[in-house]
């Protein structure tokens, strides 16, 4: 029977290897469609950053009257100063690189307890530039308020630090070799779980609902190879293609960190591989061979159920956008503890991802995360093989 | 030899029983072509698809070469050819890929199918364009290929679903030559029409279906001497007159 299967998986490899596009679109694009968009949204963020840095901005600050914030706050930005002395409101409503800063109590001694100082900031919230402006004087206020609490606390005899008695010091004791892993936890287990689908879903409805109607798959069914061996064959080719799919994710999702594409998601962020090891890997590579399993063999059941591709299409967006949500939902989330989630489809899969890559490795979970897949799967394939030996698989009308 | 016997099909769509086949028989003997003549819907795909185990009749049996449908469909598989209109080769393979494919599916030695490929493809003169992707293929290139792929295991019975459909004047030609050849190389073969022309030229033996039931069925010559006639539109109408179809449409 695999010897048959083997025929079939051989021609619908060999089919997509002759082909161009979907060679680029499945193991090219996943390599370097990571690294484009990481590199990207890293270059567009930092240029962004620059430019709000370096901007000139135009602050009209009013009540500062010794000029004691107006010095604090060229530490935090370019700008030079409104010599109108009264607020334009509608200037600061329709220019981004204006805001007024009004300062009330400046003129009563600060240093003195029970005098107060008001500052109100003027800004516009959809302005990029404007808010970073106004984020950047309250930075300023923020200082120049502690300025103020540092010579109150002088005339008391007092200094600040001794307002925070408790000195606190974090020591990680987590393995050298598993820190700046969490990161990688949190991403790869969603793309991974996205690109298996994606990566499936076309090549899987195509080889069935696709040849059905083609009219290629009659032909197939009128041989003496079993319906068994022919539904096999084309789960085994789905199941290699979306493998290969993912580790060419993985591999580009290694190369976007590599490159700094990291700066995306808002700056340095330590990804550490010095951890992984031979043993990391083979798991790693068998949660990916189950998970393709399941992928693929859900997709090629419901191809078969299809009448045509854009029939199929419609059947299998809600388990790509379930895979999708699922992917979501535990991006943020630590492996749980309770065993029998690791028995539901795809977020099992996700845990022990998420175990192996930050080197906790449970063999518990790990066991029955792969059986659990791997009964699905057979049960998926069993269903399968049931409509391939039934006429269904033609869906014909008369 | 191909004996069907009593066979009935219905299907169900949507809560909606249709009766594709209603006690349908015939047979279609070595050295003859036997032919299907129906207008659409009548019932001429799902009988062929019958008799070729891609589907399964509800009531009544098939024997193919004395196997049965049913009870041996792999024995039944290994002595037919199944070709239709409707399948379009595509994809980056080429004629070549597809018969090597089919071949080994047929479990044909690689040495056998070396020379069984090149006896077609001198045949056919698909020499030109054996190597070509399918998909770089014209219409009546596929097609011979599409024949050449269901021939390569060399089958007894040939089931041939609407042969000319769509195609060229010159590739219809061709197709039509190979089942006359095919014919007198002892072998059956079973087609569907709803081309009475087709029908007329190609078929020793036509049966008329209508609404899924056998309302003819006779050797062409017999036919036309029972009806007074000389030609087979005269059969088709009067007999379609007669079982009040033509009031239906």
């Amino acid at each position: 029977m695999l010897k048959d299967s083997f025929v079939i998986y051989r021609k619908e490899l060999k089919n997509i290897m002759k082909d161009r596009r979907a060679i680029f679109s499945v193991f090219i694009l996943p390599m370097i469609i990571l690294p484009i968009i990481f590199l990207t949204i890293g270059f567009v963020t930092s240029a962004q950053q620059r430019t709000d840095a370096e901007t000139l901005y135009v602050v009209n600050i009013i009540g500062d009257e010794d000029g004691r914030f107006t010095e604090v706050l060229q530490n935090f930005l370019v700008f030079e100063r409104d010599e109108a002395r009264v607020p334009d409101y509608t200037r600061a409503m329709e220019s981004e690189n204006y805001i007024i800063v009004e300062l009330e109590g400046t003129d009563s001694d600060l240093t003195q307890v029970g005098n107060t100082l008001d500052a109100r900031i003027y800004y516009r919230s959809t302005s990029r530039r404007s808010n970073f402006a106004a984020q950047q004087v309250r930075n300023a206020l923020n200082q120049y308020s502690s300025m103020i609490m540092s010579e109150r606390l002088r005339t008391l005899g007092l200094s600040l630090g001794d307002l925070n008695p408790v000195k606190t010091e974090m020591q990680d004791l987590a393995p050298e070799e598993a820190r700046g892993t969490e990161f990688l936890a949190i991403m790869l287990p969603y793309f991974v779980l996205i690109f298996i689908f994606a990566g499936s879903m076309n090549i899987g409805l195509d080889t069935t609902a696709g040849e059905k109607e083609r009219g290629s798959l009659a032909p197939v069914l009128v041989n003496q190879v079993s319906r068994t061996s022919i539904a096999l064959g084309k789960v085994f080719y789905v199941m290699t293609v979306a493998v290969l799919n993912s580790l060419f994710t993985f591999v580009g999702l290694m190369v976007a960190f590599i490159l700094g594409g990291s700066e995306a998601f808002g700056g340095e962020i330590p990804v550490n591989l010095a951890g992984f090891g031979i043993g990391s890997l083979i798991a790693l590579l068998l949660v990916l061979l189950v998970l393709a399993g399941f992928a693929a063999s859900l997709i090629i059941l419901i191809g078969s159920f299809a009448r045509n591709m854009k029939e199929g299409a419609g059947y299998v967006m809600p388990f790509y956008l379930l895979a999708i949500f699922a992917g979501i939902a535990t991006m943020n989330m630590e492996s749980v503890h309770q065993i029998h989630f690791y028995a539901l489809p795809l977020v099992n899969s996700v845990f022990v991802m998420k175990d192996i890559l930050t080197l906790q490795f449970f063999w518990s979970r790990f066991v029955v995360m792969l059986l659990s897949n791997l009964l699905y799967t057979s049960l998926l394939v069993l269903g399968v093989a049931r409509l391939f030996n039934s006429e269904k698989v033609l869906n014909t009308g008369s | 030899m191909v004996s069907v016997r009593d066979v009935s099909k219905t299907f169900t769509s949507r809560k909606k029983k249709v009766k594709a086949l209603e006690k349908v028989s015939f047979e279609a003997k070595p050295g003859e072509i036997f032919g299907l003549l129906g207008p659409n819907g009548a019932g001429k795909t799902t009988a062929l698809r019958i008799v070729s185990t891609l589907l399964k009749p509800d009531e009544g049996e098939v024997k193919v070469n004395g196997f049965s449908t049913l009870k041996q469909p792999q024995e039944v598989r290994k002595t037919i050819g199944f070709l239709t209109s409707d399948m379009r080769l595509s994809g980056n393979l080429s004629a070549k890929d597809l018969i090597f494919f089919f071949a080994d599916l047929s479990r044909v030695p690689r040495d056998v199918t070396q020379k069984r490929m090149k006896e077609l493809a001198d045949y056919l003169d698909m020499n030109d364009f054996l190597e070509r992707s399918v998909d770089k293929l014209s219409t009546g290139m596929k097609q011979k290929a599409a024949i050449a792929v269901s021939l390569i295991h060399d089958p007894d019975v040939i089931v041939f679903d609407e042969p000319t459909n769509g195609l060229d004047i010159i590739t219809s030609k061709t197709v039509t030559d190979f089942l006359r050849d095919f014919r007198e190389r002892g072998k059956t073969v079973i087609i569907s029409t709803h081309v009475m022309s087709v029908a007329e030229k190609l078929c020793d033996r036509v049966a008329i279906i209508l609404e899924g039931r056998i309302v003819e069925n006779d050797k062409l010559k017999d036919m036309y001497a029972r009806y007074s006639t000389d030609n087979l539109e005269d059969v088709f109408f009067t007999v379609a007159e007669k079982e009040g179809v033509l009031e239906d449409a």
